[in-house]
């Protein structure tokens, strides 16, 4: 029995050794040739990328676009009911100049 | 933004024409002779005149309403900055939020107003129903434009990126590239009456995703979130406030843009109509 047990870890242990060599010599290899790759090819990440974001600039640049947006919006309206208070006024003077008709 | 309330835009007279007009007896009188005796027959002043006229009672509730949006922005913001605290997860940004969630709402209101004008223009060819398509259709453009940019920037930390197709932004995206399209169409100089009757069918046929984007979540299993619908988690309690008051501001807000810019087109329409009838009679080539 023990003798079973002692075979079943050595060859787990081994097993193991043999697994951990392995992926070693696949990182080792793998950073050796990073800085190189890294100016060659853009490689997709496998897994899930931690980052930090910072939210504070992110909020003060959406409600910056919506003040933007809404008096930009304000500011549009203002300039098209010039526009045609201007057309009016022109076509005004343009009638007000016309000879009228004899009644 | 100076605020004239036109009270004859909401009851359009045409034009004089020519051909029945009694004084218009072609090849008889000078070009510029036309227009003005044909008004001054009907007992009118001149359309430059009417659309200069003094404010009338319509200015009253425009001015009240601008100022209660003014005192409502006041109370959102303490409600967002101070009342309302930080969410656990998503920290600060979740703030857009309330300004995020209203401005779909009125993105909403806008299109649908616009739809449904552009379905009552159809019917009866009336250029009043016209101008509130267009007023709709662009406010609704503007709150879209809000929802498509202010999105990316909350997903940039919820999500960990920008933009995604989930199907719901998807949508919304779609719903407003058929309304800028509109816009676009209608944004061609003077429209003609072609021109107006086939933009009334886009915004009309722009309609159609309206539902679709407010169910796409729950029917398409997208990773927008639902907090506010029947199957969302909710909100904590303290946030509800800010997100009503958002929701009353942008109503506010979002009728005095659409009334004042329908007021603007009617305008505009006024001064189409004078300058076809002016052209017509060779009085603009003189000015």
């Amino acid at each position: 029995m023990r003798r079973r047990f002692g075979t079943g870890f050595s060859f787990a242990w081994l097993s193991a050794a043999a697994l951990v060599t392995a992926q070693a010599s696949v990182v080792l290899a793998q950073a050796t040739d990073a800085a190189g790759d890294r100016a060659a090819s853009f490689q997709a990440v496998s897994g899930g990328v931690q980052e930090d974001v910072a939210g504070g600039p992110l909020m003060l640049l959406s409600y910056a676009i919506v003040w933007l947006l809404v008096f930009g919006y304000v500011f549009r309206l203002s300039r098209l009911q010039r526009g045609v208070e201007g057309s009016l006024e022109r076509l005004e003077r343009t009638l007000a100049a016309a000879p009228r008709a004899p009644e | 933004m100076p605020h004239q309330a036109d009270a004859n835009a909401s009851s359009p007279r045409p034009m004089p024409s020519a051909p029945n007009a009694p004084d218009s007896v072609a090849g008889e009188r000078e070009p510029g002779q036309l227009v003005q005796p044909a008004l001054a027959q009907r007992n009118e002043r001149p359309m430059a005149q009417q659309a200069n006229a003094p404010a009338t009672r319509a200015s009253v509730p425009f001015t009240l309403l601008t100022a209660v949006s003014a005192v409502l922005m006041l109370v959102e913001l303490y409600l967002i900055f101070v009342h309302a605290p930080v969410e656990r997860q998503m920290g600060i940004v979740q703030k857009i939020f309330y300004f995020h969630v209203p401005s779909a709402y009125m993105m909403y209101l806008g299109f649908g107003l616009s739809a449904v004008a552009s379905a009552v223009y159809l019917a009866k060819r009336d250029d009043r129903w016209d101008a509130w398509a267009v007023a709709g259709a662009e406010v609704g453009a503007v709150f879209c434009l809000v929802v498509l940019l202010t999105g990316p920037l909350w997903g940039r930390k919820a999500w960990g990126t920008y933009w995604t197709w989930d199907p719901r932004i998807t949508t919304t995206l779609l719903a407003g590239m058929v309304y800028f399209a509109y816009l676009v169409l209608r944004s061609f100089g003077n429209t003609g009456e072609v021109e107006k009757r086939f933009a009334a069918g886009l915004s009309i046929f722009g309609l159609l995703d309206l539902p679709i984007i407010h169910y796409s979540v729950q029917r398409w299993r997208g990773t927008h979130p639902t907090v506010i619908t029947g199957k969302g988690g909710g909100l904590h309690p303290d946030m509800y406030p800010a997100l009503f008051v958002g929701f009353l501001l942008f109503t506010v807000l979002g009728v005095l843009l659409m009334w004042e810019r329908a007021r603007v087109e009617r305008l505009r329409q006024r001064v189409q109509s004078i300058e076809i009838e002016a052209a017509e009679r060779g009085l603009l080539e003189e000015a």
